[in-house]
């Protein structure tokens, strides 16, 4: 219990250094923190996408479903604001239940499957939800064009007290903090998963789930559990970005983009630990952003180029590197302790 | 009624019947053997019991509760536990994680403290206590069977099953084996246990069932079964090379490996890997099962004391 | 409804099969030989296609005949990429694989990107585009005929290396046990590396076919490693026969979609994905 508490204590500072760092670096950088606040921003969104996989995957399920509930969530807020007249903010939570019980649905049919049988089966079902949602009504989802989505924030533009750049930069910090707030949320699931007895049920599924049920791991429980809880933050991630985004489509919203950043993320940070997708969506989304600076178009070689060579050199991701690290470290004193 | 009660088990694998309207029973506070030569459907006969496999036919009750259709884990917590030949424990957790696990999940409801209470206990009873900490992948294979019943017994089974624990063992590992089991009984615990070692079987059995081709030929004292005709006839009639003068299933199965070993259909593959067909694998099996790492993992099937001296 | 609607559904449905059988059967081996799971498989096939547009574009060469070149190249490809990176993570996590191949498959996408730009290319004029036939009211394209021969072929090609050559039998023993193989002293590095460079070839030759049906662009590989994954999977791990069998079903299904439903063609994906979902769902619920 005393590294929960370690746990929460660290998650309280990194919330309260998220909360202001916008305006930090608006101090600093002034005009040119829009673009830092949209490269954290990605940061953020990424931590969240690849921590909420690495939760689903620490029950051994390997899913390829993150952009059906990504979709989901975005769809459900989109679609009610366009329907029913509803307040803008009800889409979120909204958002959040379909894309739990979508989860709860795909969980249950899919408890008998391994590997890459489930693999290849939830992204089955990501590109039907995507053929069932563009042949809906086009007066309900809009068909193969998508629909608008209202955003969340209109910062109201003061002529005189304020610059140009800074109605968009305000916009972004208010969506900043929104996702940040869904990043502390999902790092508050993935720490209470890994303290409690989740984490020794989800890891004896993982490695041994005949074994585990022999021992009395109700595994269906758990793993549905696990897409749940999964869903839920992606779902709202979803929803939120579509507010962002400020429209929705069944080709870039159900994009098997989404599903590839949530699984390569915490596989290059470090599977299975609540720390690992963090660090590699920082990582991963720095670097994209430098390749890009750096190289311009084609600069995505590059970012496969990494990926590459961070299996073929730290298969175990960047945690992995640490764990490697670490022991050397702290072995350096001892030249004092020889005789 | 018995604390166990199985009745016209059967499995069928395609057109393949690999047990056979199967019953028997065991009492509270027994040590039943199952015994019988490799591919009769002892393995099988286990995995239905603890739920992995489903049945064709037949019933099983635990305390006169019938639970044939029960998940693995609902049986778990009625109290059947279950150790496996081939030994997998969760390769990433710790020697007391691995425990824990039984401990957390064994029964439907355990507090933490109460789990960590019971996984010191276990550990003690198992000695494996010197080694909490170890992670479970460095273990030897004395420690990984060890591992494995103590897993077990976390979930505080009232039946425990165990399934060819001194499978690969040294003389004197399988003495502290015995000695293990025995404990287990006195503290209250059913065994039913799956055994090619006869001296085992000799030892630790209150009663015997032997099982040849999926059918039960025979139930009784160690000492009545081994007299049974038909018992010798399954031993001696499923072996090709055997000296007919031998004249007892104690001595056969001394070296049982030859009187095993091409009886055995597709059935058990879930769990006996090795290919008992191929020539190959035999020698392999029988030149440099220690040697080998991987071999020495696979469920030896002709380990037996005697045999174990020559190495 | 129009009986030879769906009969030329049918046939249209089947003759697409072979595509689709061509480019799960690499992948197929892939996974059953070398068990390694390649999400770059697709863009071998994408190569293909735009190596066969440069080979018509820079010298007029017909894609008939750009078949014989681009099978050793992507084979070389193939055989290079076995080399620098798949064969350190044989014993690797399925998730390890995952992503290098990932890796691979943005790299190769966006040199494609890189060189021939986002937009569909098209080769300009085949002779035999437009050619066909009609049997019984039933049209048989030139090219999706030529396209279901070929692919046919060799198809059955490497069913004849699989079962009667030494290179074969030596892949399909290393498929079944790796440990025995290299026992009786079979080299299985080099049974891999043939393997993989072979799958990547046989994409490639699909290649060469999208080259002439489509107008692909550098995602098209894509789509293909996701669907080849699919047929694969359908077929059951590693099962080549089976192949045959699935791209057959989703082939035909997406056809007699696609023309005998209104704006069928969108549902198309749906239809092959749905099926996939149904029968792995229905054949994990199958008791034991």
């Amino acid at each position: 219990m005393k590294r929960a508490r370690f746990d929460l204590i660290a998650l309280a500072v990194f919330a309260v250094i998220l909360f202001f760092l916008p305006d930090l670096l608006r101090n600093a950088y002034g005009r040119a923190s829009v673009s830092y606040l949209s490269l954290l921003t990605n940061a953020v969104t990424l931590a969240i996408l690849a921590l909420s996989w690495d939760i689903l995957a620490r029950t051994g399920q390997l899913s390829l479903a993150h952009a059906a509930f990504y979709g989901a969530g975005a769809y459900t807020t989109a679609v009610l604001l366009r329907l029913a007249d509803v307040p803008l903010w009800v889409g979120l939570p909204a958002a959040g239940v379909v894309a739990v019980l979508l989860a709860l649905l795909l969980g249950v049919v899919t408890l008998r499957l391994q590997g890459i049988y489930f693999a290849i089966a939830t992204l089955a079902f990501t590109e039907v939800l995507r053929a069932v949602v563009q042949q809906l009504p086009t007066r309900v989802a809009g068909g193969a064009a998508g629909i608008n989505v209202a955003p969340l924030f209109r910062p109201e533009f003061v002529p005189g007290e304020m610059e140009r750049w800074e109605i968009a930069f305000l916009r972004n910090e208010s969506y900043f903090w929104l996702y940040a707030g869904l990043l502390v949320l999902t790092v508050l699931a993935s720490i209470y998963v890994q303290r409690s007895r989740l984490k020794p049920a989800f890891t004896a599924i993982r490695t041994n789930e005949e074994v585990a049920a022999v021992m009395g791991v109700r595994s269906a429980r758990y793993k549905v559990l696990a897409f749940m809880l999964s869903s839920l933050m992606v779902g709202l991630l979803g929803a939120i970005d579509a507010h962002r985004v400020g429209s929705v489509n069944p080709y870039e919203t159900f994009g098997i983009q989404t599903t590839v950043f949530a699984l390569v993320t915490p596989i290059f940070g470090g599977l299975y630990t609540t720390l690992g997708p963090i660090l590699g969506a920082g990582v991963l989304a720095g670097l994209e952003e430098t390749l890009r600076r750096t190289f311009g178009s084609g600069y995505l070689i590059g970012y496969g180029a990494v990926l590459v060579l961070a299996i073929l050199f730290m298969p175990r991701g960047l945690m992995g590197l640490w764990g490697w690290l670490e022991p050397r470290l702290k072995r350096r004193p001892p030249s004092k302790e020889a005789p | 009624m018995s604390l166990l009660q199985v009745e016209n088990l059967t499995k069928r694998f395609g057109g393949l019947v690999a047990v056979n309207e199967i019953s028997f029973g065991a009492e509270a506070g027994e040590i039943l053997a199952i015994i019988g030569p490799n591919g009769a459907g002892k393995t099988t006969i286990l995995n239905m019991l603890s739920g992995l496999l489903p049945v064709s036919g037949g019933h099983i009750y635990l305390a006169g509760r019938d639970i044939t259709r029960d998940l693995p884990a609902a049986r778990c917590h009625l109290g059947l536990g279950r150790a496996f030949q081939v030994v997998q424990p969760f390769p990433e957790m710790t020697v007391a994680e691995n425990v824990s696990v039984g401990a957390l999940f064994g029964t439907a409801q355990t507090s933490q403290q109460q789990a960590e209470a019971l996984t010191e206990e276990v550990l003690e009873l198992t000695q494996l206590a010197h080694l909490r900490d170890t992670p479970a992948e460095s273990l030897t294979l004395m420690q990984e069977k060890r591992l494995e019943i103590a897993r077990a017994l976390a979930t505080r089974p009232k039946i425990l099953l165990l399934d060819e624990v001194m499978a690969g063992l040294r003389p004197a590992e399988s003495r502290q084996a015995v000695t293990l089991i025995e404990t287990i009984r006195r503290s209250g615990v059913t065994v039913i246990f799956i055994e090619h070692v006869m001296p085992v079987v000799r030892d630790l059995a209150d009663r015997v069932v032997v099982v040849d081709y999926g059918t039960k030929i025979a139930e009784g004292s160690y000492y009545d079964v081994t007299r049974n005709p038909q018992v010798i006839e399954a031993y001696l009639g499923s072996s090709d090379d055997e000296d007919p003068a031998e004249d007892s299933v104690e001595d056969l199965a001394e070296n049982p490996d030859d009187a095993a070993r091409d009886a055995e259909p597709d059935a058990d593959a879930r769990t006996n890997s090795t290919d008992t067909n191929s020539v190959d694998t035999n020698s392999v099996d029988t030149n440099s099962a220690d040697n080998d790492d991987s071999s020495s993992r696979e469920p030896s099937r002709h380990t037996s004391p005697g045999q174990e001296d020559v190495r | 409804m129009d009986i030879s609607l769906i009969v030329q559904a049918l046939v249209s449905g089947v003759l697409a099969a072979g595509l689709y059988a061509l480019v799960s059967v690499g992948l197929a081996l892939a996974i059953g030989v070398i068990g390694i799971v390649n999400f770059a498989h697709g863009e071998f096939l994408m190569v293909g296609a735009f190596l066969t547009f440069q080979l018509s574009v820079s010298f007029g060469l017909d894609p008939a005949l750009s078949l014989l070149l681009v099978a050793p190249l992507l084979f070389l490809l193939g055989a290079v990429i076995y080399r620098a990176t798949i064969q350190y993570v044989l014993k690797a996590p399925e998730l390890n694989q995952m992503l290098l191949t990932f890796g691979l498959a943005i790299i190769l996408q966006n040199l494609a990107l890189l060189i021939w730009g986002g937009d569909p290319r098209s080769i300009g004029d085949v002779p035999y585009r437009a050619l066909g036939f009609q049997v019984a009211g039933i049209s048989f394209g030139a090219v999706p005929l030529a396209s279901f021969l070929v692919s046919a072929l060799l198809v059955g090609g490497l069913y004849y290396v699989l079962i009667k050559t030494p290179i074969g039998k030596a892949m399909r023993a290393v498929a079944q046990n790796r440990t025995g193989a290299a026992l009786v002293g079979l080299e299985v590095n080099r049974i891999y590396l043939i393997a993989f460079a072979l799958s990547a070839a046989l994409a490639g030759l699909g290649g060469v076919m999208i080259a002439v049906i489509q107008s692909p662009t550098p995602v098209v590989g894509f789509a293909f490693t996701l669907k080849a994954f699919a047929i694969v999977v359908l077929a059951g791990l590693g099962n080549i026969r089976g192949v045959l069998w699935a791209s057959l079903i989703v082939a035909v299904a997406e056809s007699l979609v696609a023309t005998l439903l209104p704006n069928g063609d969108t549902l198309r994906n749906a239809v092959f994905f749905a099926i996939i979902f149904v029968v792995l769902i229905a054949n994990s619920r199958r008791p034991a």
